[in-house]
């Protein structure tokens, strides 16, 4: 068990040299820090996006014209929900505006005031009721920009053919509540259909129906559902399914994960680069052990499995740290200042929960890379002094 | 069968591209088990450098280095360690870690014969105690003076029980009493059949060799028995 021993002084010679120790943990900390809190960022938002799918109706159905999504004709739920094996088919609006002095963007979502019921729990105030005109309910994100509490007003909130309308808030999503409504205003449909001056049109209707049903409800819809426009044109529909969704949020998904896996491989090179610098500060004295070591016995794999280990323990050390910090940032300060970097529209100070999942892989990954940056560092110049006499390696280090 | 013995040893360092220095010049000695050999002569002579040589610290550029009766000159990394770990060398410059606690430093020749840290320790305790620095065990070696440190690397060469212990000025920096602590300990030593081979100047040290080979710019001026 002489390699156990040998081990062991792996971890006696972090003592030897506790500059280089730091200074190399703080660089495994400034490579793998940033990763694994756009990693575990992006592992949050997925987990999210797919209890959204899954939570979400069975079809998304739009218009199409010119190979894109455009408002269907208000009747398209009607028409929809009388199909065989639909069990609901709920309108619904979603559209830009801009509020507020500042013109803040914000994404208006306009549907029945039950289809936000499971959403109550992280409410404060109530929801908009579907009979009261210009009632809304403001993400946290956006309440917090605007400076908005409930029973805020806000004049005038929109303008068309009838005039200004002020808005009443009469609620605000917690900062519990999803990512995904951060930054929303959600009202009745009518009010919707008010605010973009569209009393017949939809953007999407939501449609529900029995399990097993899906993909034939979905052709079904697509070849019977057409509509003639005034002008004669006519307008088809489009069905977008959840295995498409998924896929779509898949394909962006790895677009961001990709940006974030380069940007990290840019880190590590400079990582590399600086354990170098911070290896050469010391190697004074690190020949000197080396020589030492070598004089008193010592083979050159045994000395390398010492520095191997010490490698090993700097990098977990880092990685460890790398993680506990990253778990405090984004649990405990919940991202504050490092959020923005990877969700622009949360600002500095997120005022909703910031989503963060942290699998193994990703942290597996790391330790390795880390062990691999810091072992880069060291391994090389050690081997190159084990391989060199003694009595030359210690009149060379004084 | 001669337990050391180097044959026509040369070692040349190249102090520049044009300038080389023979340090030590077709030196032939053969020193038989049990003996006790001092090296003197004045600075610069090439004491140390044979001692490293004889310690296989460092390669011949010609000539051969025999331990046991095979030449050591040419033997592998791996070999060379083997060789390393049946013999104790001590240092002129102590060749300490400063950062580690003494009993540490005495006991990593130790440690890759697979010995464990308790056993390590005693071992330490046991060859420190001979010393008088026993009290000093888990202090870090860079705390103590130049006569402690010089204590704890003869310690240190001593752990493994080697069949050579090879000492570079090893009373160099010792009050009176400390020195005759070593000299004690040497003694001893070849009373137990360690062989001895130091470079000296030390007038009480020479009393114990039973050999002197007094060299001179790189060469044996002469060598005799005492």
């Amino acid at each position: 068990m002489a390699w156990l021993e040998i081990a062991r002084t792996g971890v006696t010679s972090l003592r030897l040299h506790p500059w280089r120790s730091t200074a190399t943990v703080a660089c495994v900390l400034a490579a793998l820090g940033p990763y694994l809190a756009g990693i575990g960022i992006c592992g949050g938002l997925a987990v999210e996006a797919r209890h959204s799918i899954d939570d979400g109706a069975d079809l998304y159905v739009t218009g199409r014209q010119f190979g894109r999504s455009v408002p269907v004709p208000l009747e398209a739920a009607e028409e929809i929900a009388a199909l065989p094996g639909v069990t609901d088919a709920v309108p619904r609006i979603v559209g830009k505006m801009n509020i507020g002095q500042e013109r803040h963007s914000a994404v208006v979502v306009g549907l029945p005031a039950d289809r936000l019921q499971p959403m109550a729990p992280f409410l404060d105030g109530r929801l908009f009721s579907d009979n009261k005109a210009n009632e809304l309910v403001v993400g946290s994100a956006l309440a917090s920009r605007l400076k908005l509490k409930v029973g805020s007003f806000i004049p005038p909130f929109y303008q068309n053919r009838r005039g200004e309308h002020v808005s009443n808030v009469v609620g605000i999503f917690s900062f519990e509540a999803p990512l995904w409504q951060a930054n929303m205003l959600f009202v009745s449909f009518d009010t919707a259909a008010r605010l973009f001056d569209q009393p017949n049109r939809a953007t999407e209707v939501l449609v529900y129906c029995r399990a097993g049903t899906q993909e034939e409800l979905a052709r079904s819809i697509s070849r019977k559902l057409h509509w003639s426009e005034p002008d004669g044109s006519r307008l088809d529909v489009r069905v977008t399914g959840r295995a498409e969704l998924n896929s779509l949020w898949a394909s962006a998904a790895a677009h961001r994960d990709g940006v974030f896996h380069l940007h990290w491989m840019l880190a590590v090179s400079v990582a590399i680069l600086a354990v170098l610098v911070t290896s050469a500060f010391g190697s004074t004295q690190r020949r000197s052990e080396v020589g030492i070591l070598k004089a008193i016995g010592w083979r050159t794999d045994e000395i390398l499995l010492r520095s191997a280990v010490e490698s090993l323990l700097l990098s977990l050390t880092g990685a460890s740290l790398a993680v506990l910090l990253n778990w405090l940032w984004l649990r405990g300060l919940n991202g504050y200042g490092i959020a923005r970097l990877f969700l622009p529209s949360l600002g500095v100070d997120p005022q909703v929960r910031v989503p963060f999942r942290l699998f193994p892989v990703p942290i597996v990954l790391g330790v390795l890379l880390s062990w691999i940056v810091v072992t880069s560092g060291s391994l090389y110049a050690t081997w190159r002094t084990a391989m060199t006499p003694p009595g030359s390696v210690l009149r060379s280090s004084g | 069968m001669p337990i050391l013995e180097a044959r026509e040893a040369t070692k040349i360092f190249s102090a520049s591209a044009a300038r080389q220095i023979r340090a030590v010049d077709g030196v032939s000695l053969t020193i038989e088990a049990g003996t006790c050999w001092a090296l003197t002569g004045p600075s610069g002579s090439g004491k140390s450098t044979l001692l490293s040589l004889l310690g296989a610290i460092d390669r011949p550029t010609s000539g051969e280095i025999y331990f046991n009766g095979k030449s050591i000159s040419h033997l592998s990394d791996i070999g060379l360690a083997g060789v390393r770990r049946r013999l104790g060398f001590v240092f002129q410059n102590f060749a300490l870690m400063p950062q580690l606690a003494v009993w540490e430093n005495i006991s990593y020749p130790l440690v890759p014969k697979g010995i464990k840290r308790g056993q390590r320790l005693s071992a330490a305790h046991e060859v420190l105690g001979r010393f008088g620095l026993a009290d000093r065990l888990f202090d870090p070696a860079g705390t103590l003076s130049g006569g402690e440190q010089q204590r704890v690397s003869l310690a240190r060469a001593l752990v493994a029980r080697p069949e050579v212990v090879l000492a570079d000025e090893p009373t160099n920096q010792l009050d009176e009493s400390s020195a005759s602590e070593v000299i004690g300990v040497f003694r001893n030593l070849l009373r137990d059949g360690t062989t001895l081979v130091f470079a000296t100047h030390e007038s009480r040290l020479m009393t114990l060799a039973t050999h002197v080979a007094e060299m001179r710019a790189g060469r044996l001026s002469a060598s005799h028995s005492t």
